[in-house]
């Protein structure tokens, strides 16, 4: 199990329980990207626990019903995550951005330091920083494919290539917390 | 009463049978909106009053599925509606060439105005037009080819619940 937990980037079971849920429904819009789990406040769900499966990160419990739960994709626009560059202890901001028809899920980093590079070629892997409170820290974001420098000179802005994966999910993990609060 | 029922559950199957569609769609990065379908029928051929309630009706159950403030699409489904009965009279409404494109205008109105509603809460707004524009050009092609059999399958469940008398206001 602790191997697992290390292949997968696994936060350790006793912060958390984990929760198997099938997807009931996707529902991805411009407006929004939500899934719909079969899973509810009936086994335990809390509103903002993260979501996870064997790529990283899916998002975090939107709304929590009898018997179901909406999760909010990382694909959101409305969606930020506090995260760091593998590698790199300095958080940057991620944010979901523009999913385009038949094109890959994309999102957005922000206040990345001036010494990080990365391109197509050489993407790095986009990391959960666990600052932000919600998820743990490790867990697989996505792969920077783009950085360049922003308006003010003092930061780097990017562009982070999603997994594929995360539009065809049919079951996610829910990272409850064992002590909620 | 039992024709506005009948109209309501034709409705209910809509909504569930383009929740499936999008979630099937979801891998391609495409979503489809079917507001017109949703007010056409029963803003041309219902009493205002039932037509209006069944149009509301509608709008909450999409609001009950949506991250938007609920009433949302319940305020735009019943301005809708108002709007075509006013101008029914003016249309040709037993042609089902005149409902198809009364259900692509009124899509469209609506798709534009849940947009506008909607964009504000999303921080990097402007990025996200291209998507809405390529929902929208898909989801008009989709109602294009659906209306004419979704019609004709409202027409049918009145007809069997014997509820298709004429209905003028």
């Amino acid at each position: 199990m602790d191997r697992l937990q290390v292949l997968l980037h696994m936060p350790p079971s006793d912060r958390f329980r984990f929760e198997h849920a099938r997807v009931a429904q996707r529902d991805f819009s411009g407006w929004w990207q939500r899934m719909v789990i079969r899973k509810g406040a009936d086994y335990g769900i809390t509103v903002g626990a993260p979501v996870v499966y064997s790529g990283g990160v899916v998002g975090r419990v939107a709304e929590v019903h009898a018997y179901t739960s909406v999760v909010e994709l990382i694909s959101d626009p409305g969606l930020r995550i506090a995260a760091v560059v593998d590698g790199d202890t300095r958080p940057i901001s991620y944010q979901g951005a523009e999913n385009q028809a038949f094109g890959p899920s994309r999102g957005v980093i922000e206040f990345v330091p001036l010494d990080i590079y990365a391109s197509g070629s050489s993407p790095k892997r986009l990391a959960t920083s666990g600052l932000g409170g919600v998820y743990p820290p490790g867990l697989t974001i996505g792969r920077i494919v783009h950085v360049e420098a922003s308006a003010d000179g003092l930061f780097k802005t990017g562009e982070v290539d999603l997994d594929p994966r995360l539009a065809e999910l049919t079951e996610v993990t829910v990272l409850v917390p064992a002590n909620p609060g | 009463m039992r024709g506005a029922t009948v109209l309501f559950l034709t409705l209910y199957l809509l909504r569930a049978m383009v929740a499936s569609v999008n979630s099937a769609l979801s891998g391609v990065h495409v979503w489809l909106f079917a507001g017109g379908l949703f007010v056409a029928y029963s803003a041309l051929m219902f009493p205002f009053r039932r037509g209006f309630t069944v149009s509301i009706l509608a709008g909450l159950l999409c609001d009950s599925v949506a991250p938007v403030p609920f009433g949302t699409h319940a305020a735009l489904f019943g301005a809708a509606h108002a709007v075509v009965f006013n101008a029914r009279a003016r249309l040709q409404r037993d042609d089902t060439s005149v409902r198809v494109m009364v259900a692509l205008l009124v899509n469209l109105a609506l798709f534009l105005a849940l947009s506008f509603a909607r964009i504000r809460h999303v921080p990097s707004g402007a990025t996200v037009w291209p998507r809405l524009l390529s929902d929208l050009a898909w989801s008009e092609a989709a109602v294009a080819l659906a209306a004419p059999w979704f019609f004709a399958l409202q027409a049918r469940a009145l007809e069997l619940a014997r509820a298709n008398r004429r209905h003028s206001a």
